[in-house]
């Protein structure tokens, strides 16, 4: 018995590169960057080194996912989640370690020699609870390896997100930049014509109020494109945000289904397609759900420690053991035991707490069922809606605002309208550019959700928002 | 366009654009005025094809634009008797005429069809508007004092119509005011008017049921009646003018008959210079104009240069020699006629124009800020880089501008003729609208072909000079 007990325990060390590993095995196929765990200075050094390669040229969106799986230190932190984990899994393998006694005892009228006691005691039932709390513990591991891989698919997702968000951010701010510039010019040439007498002095004050305007929206423009920039350095844990965003927003594909049909008044012929089949989206999403995985596991850890309790209010507490004495220069030897009375704690509340902890892992896990269902159908439906708005802009209105400069030139040149009108068309355009460049943020950050919740992660609905149709943003969601 | 492509598109074979030749068969001896109605009906109005650009500078091919080439006059031998001892007939530039057919009972029968009609203002403008016998206006009426005649109409139109013959003394039944004398004739009818001519002089027929749009989209027309008097004529040439002003927004292809005040059409005969034929006259010709003004709004004062003559009639009848002013504007109201007579005895180019200065652009916008003095390099340099092709309006002066248009450097809206004038002889004539050319000739004239520009005699011509010449009359440059 003791000897079995030494052997399922005995070479029980802890092996964190195992945790990486199983992190790995879990993630292999989800997620789309290979994950580091720095554990010692080599790992340091290749991840710093890897970054490096990473940030020597303009970057992408790939790039910044793997920055920010190999150098966000949040994301390290919670790898340590799984070395607590691990850890524990290898405490349940252990034995109680045996307690080994001694005494003397010295006669105090007589003197001469002491009588001698040694004994050596030890939990003797650990033998029998050793695997049932492996099962537990491999539960809780289970759960915690799940969780972490979600958290590196979250953090893969937020970190697209923020840089679709900066190159967004970016676009308007160059769009904006336009639109001053045609706001300026109108000033200029009302104060040219002021200067020239043929403008009364109300229509400047009016040109100049409409530029100072969008001046203003130019500094929250600047403000934003600064904080978004800011927001993807933090999700890549870099300490500065010297390096160079690469590529462009890229516009939609065209070859994607869309998600659901819309109403014949909201179609737009542009955006036809066939349609996705939301019903196995859902079965997918329910099957790769790492947050039902953690609930599942989080229900088998609770089970295995009511099965523990039950045992424990059986066969309460053995403690066996052997005692060695000598007495008046004899050796005496014999076993000794000790056992727990449940007399008066028979276990009964703590079973009763682990019994409402099922429950309500069995609840939680139900609701996250409840919310991987809905997520998949709010996502499939803002990805066809985002891809519609989006092609309309791409396919549509960007060519019809061009056409109305084009036309707007001619009919200024054929002086039917004057510079202001001229400026005005122009400024509509640039509007319309920077409303295609939140329109198409809007469509990649629906499209990297849909992604991410396939690979297992549960997205924030809240977080994501749309643009409203007259093009303004809402204010941008606190950093995660 | 050049001259073979302009034959090649058979638009030569119409008479309408042939460039200074004669037209090849003289008017047979019996006039068929069906025949011609029907002819002119089937009469293509569209625009020959714009030969391809050759010039490399053209930027599009929607900004290039057909080359102006002078609209030659309308041919007409004035020497043409119609039948027997009927007048002469008289000139109608840009249009022309009917003259009726004789019945067997000896009354003159003449038939009127309304419909739409594409027509041409000038090179590049063309629109739907509303005409008599596919013309717009429509053909010259011409009868003589003591003729019976009957006037069929034909409403192709989706929507009623009546005519009116303004100024004919007639029954009332016959006046043609929809409503008051007359049931209105509905689209597909024909009516038949008949009444005596009792009267002689210049009169006009017009739509008289929902003037306001009908009046705006064309429905108007000359009507002369010839004095009994054996053909005597009096004068060399005897030449009908129509005036008219419409709304044509730029980019468009149809009049607004909404439009009350802000019209940017003013034609003479349905043309817009440099769509108006010019008025060949030899030189002392005894000349007439019958001015007919059925504009919407506007009256015209009507000025020729290098002349004065006097108005020897109006639709209500002649005026007395002794009542008679010489001037050299005649006033046309809205809705008279003003018959003035002159001796062309000066020779050269003369403008004829109304001289409202407004009447002399074409589609000229008037809701625009006002840059006159404006220092138009700053406002360029402020604008130009944000907007490619743009020049401020008015820099380089009209000229400039309806150049650059005219030779495709600036785009306008399609089907539009926005400050377009014509290359004249010492540079561009930034003239449009209600304006043609009296060019005055030594005789013999060929009258159905423009003679092209005046070839003044030396030290006749305004020219630049310096301090030195003008020092010698005492001047301080």
């Amino acid at each position: 018995m003791l000897l079995l007990a030494l052997l399922a325990s005995g070479c029980a060390g802890v092996r964190p590169h195992e945790a990486e590993a199983d992190l790995r095995t879990t993630l292999d196929g989800r997620a789309e960057a290979p994950v580091l765990w720095r554990m010692d200075a080599d790992a340091d050094r290749e991840a710093d080194a890897a970054v490096e390669r990473l940030l020597a040229d303009s970057l992408s969106a790939d790039e910044a996912v793997q920055i920010a799986l190999l150098n966000n230190r949040r994301l390290q932190a919670t790898y340590e989640d799984l070395g607590v984990a691990q850890a524990s899994l290898v405490q349940a393998g252990l034995l109680g370690n045996p307690v080994f006694g001694g005494r003397a005892l010295w006669g105090l009228d007589e003197g001469g020699a002491p009588d001698l006691g040694f004994n050596v005691a030890f939990e003797f039932l650990d033998v029998l609870w050793i695997p049932m709390r492996r099962r537990v513990a491999r539960s809780e591991y289970g759960a915690a390896r799940v969780r972490v891989a979600e958290a590196v698919l979250d953090l893969a997702a937020r970190t697209r997100s923020a840089y679709t968000r900066a190159q967004a951010d970016r676009l308007r701010l160059s769009f904006q930049t336009e639109i001053t510039a045609r706001a300026e010019a109108a000033y200029t040439a009302a104060l040219l014509l002021r200067e020239a007498g043929t403008i009364p002095a109300a229509d400047v004050l009016a040109e100049q109020a409409r530029y100072e305007g969008t001046r203003l929206d130019l500094v929250l423009a600047e403000q934003a494109a600064m904080e978004s920039r800011e927001r993807l350095t933090r999700t890549m844990g870099l300490s500065a945000s010297d390096y160079r965003l690469g590529g462009r927003l890229m516009p939609v594909p065209d070859d994607e289904p869309l998600a659901q049909p819309v109403s014949p008044e909201a179609d737009t012929p542009e955006a036809s397609g066939e349609t996705l089949d939301v019903a196995a989206l859902e079965a997918r999403a329910l099957e790769s759900s790492l947050a039902l995985q953690a609930a599942r596991y989080d229900a088998e850890a609770v089970a295995g420690r009511l099965g523990l309790a039950r045992g424990a209010a059986i066969l309460p507490d053995l403690e066996l053991g052997g005692e060695l004495e000598r007495e008046d220069g004899e050796w005496e030897a014999g076993p000794e035991a000790e056992i727990v009375l449940p007399l008066f704690d028979q276990g009964q509340a703590r079973r009763a707490a682990l019994h409402a902890e099922l429950r309500r892992a069995r609840a939680d896990y139900a609701a996250t069922a409840v919310d991987v269902r809905s997520a998949t159908r709010v996502l499939a439906s803002r990805l066809g809606a985002t891809r519609r708005v989006a092609l309309q802009y791409q396919r549509v209105l960007l060519a019809l605002r061009a056409d109305l400069t084009a036309q707007t030139l001619r009919q200024y040149n054929a002086m039917q309208t004057g510079v202001f009108g001229l400026l005005l068309a122009q400024e509509a355009e640039a509007d319309a550019a920077r409303r295609y460049a939140d329109a198409l943020a809007a469509y990649w950050d629906a499209r990297t959700d849909l992604d991410a919740l396939l690979a297992g992660r549960m997205p924030d609905l809240g977080a994501s928002a749309l643009p409203s149709a007259s093009g303004a943003m809402p204010a941008p969601e606190a950093g995660h | 366009m050049n001259r073979r492509d302009l034959l090649a598109s058979g638009a030569a074979a119409i008479g309408g654009f042939a460039l200074g030749g004669r037209r090849a068969a003289a008017l047979p001896v019996r006039w068929d005025p069906e025949a011609a109605a029907d002819s002119l009906t089937a009469r293509d109005t569209t625009l020959a094809p714009e030969a391809a650009p050759t010039s490399a500078t053209t930027p599009e091919a929607s900004g290039a634009r057909p080359a102006f080439q002078s609209p030659a006059p309308n041919p007409q031998s004035l020497a043409t008797k119609w039948q027997g001892d009927r007048p002469a007939r008289v000139y109608t530039p840009n249009g022309s005429s009917i003259t009726g057919r004789r019945a067997d009972d000896g009354a003159w029968v003449y038939h009127l069809t309304v419909g739409e009609v594409e027509h041409t203002f000038a090179p590049g403008l063309t629109a739907t508007c509303w005409g008599y016998n596919g013309e717009v206006h429509g053909p010259t009426f011409e009868g003589v004092e003591g003729d019976d005649v009957r006037i069929y109409v034909t409403n192709n139109l989706s929507t009623p119509t009546t005519v009116h013959w303004h100024g004919v003394f007639l029954p009332s039944g016959m006046d043609g005011v929809g409503g008051l004398s007359q049931p209105v004739i509905g689209p597909g009818e024909t009516f038949l008017y008949a009444f005596p001519l009792k009267q002689n002089g210049t009169f006009m027929y017009h739509a008289h049921h929902d003037e306001m749009t009908q009046i705006a989209l064309g429905l108007t027309g000359m009507f002369i009646v010839h004095p009994k008097a054996s053909g005597a004529r009096g004068v060399d040439r005897d030449i009908a003018i129509m005036l008219h002003e419409w709304y044509v927004e730029p980019g468009t292809s149809r009049p607004d008959p909404n439009v009350m005040s802000d019209f940017n059409l003013l034609t003479m005969n349905g043309q817009a210079y440099p769509g108006t034929a010019p008025l060949v006259v030899g030189h002392n010709d005894r000349v007439r104009i019958r001015f007919g003004n059925l504009s919407p709004m506007d009256h015209h004062p009507i000025h020729v240069h290098g002349h004065a003559w006097k108005t020897v009639a109006t639709d209500g009848g002649p005026i007395p020699a002794s009542a008679q002013w010489p001037e050299s504007t005649v006033l046309v109201p809205v809705g008279a006629t003003r018959t003035v007579e002159f001796v062309a005895d000066a020779l050269g180019d003369w403008a004829l124009h109304c001289h409202m200065t407004h009447h002399v652009m074409n589609q000229m916008g008037h809701d625009v800020p006002n840059t006159t003095g404006v220092d138009s390099r700053r406002l360029d340099r402020a604008v130009q880089p944000l907007a490619p092709g743009y020049a401020t309006m008015g820099e380089a002066g009209m000229d400039e501008h309806g150049r650059h248009i005219e030779m495709g450097h600036m785009s306008v809206p399609d089907n539009s003729i926005p400050m377009v004038g014509q290359q004249g002889p010492f540079g561009y004539i930034t003239m449009g609208g209600m304006y043609t050319n009296l060019k005055v000739r030594p005789t013999p004239v060929a009258y159905d072909a423009d003679p092209g520009w005046w070839d003044h005699p030396a030290g006749t011509v305004a020219r630049r000079v310096g301090a030195e010449a003008a020092a010698r009359d005492g001047i301080t440059l």
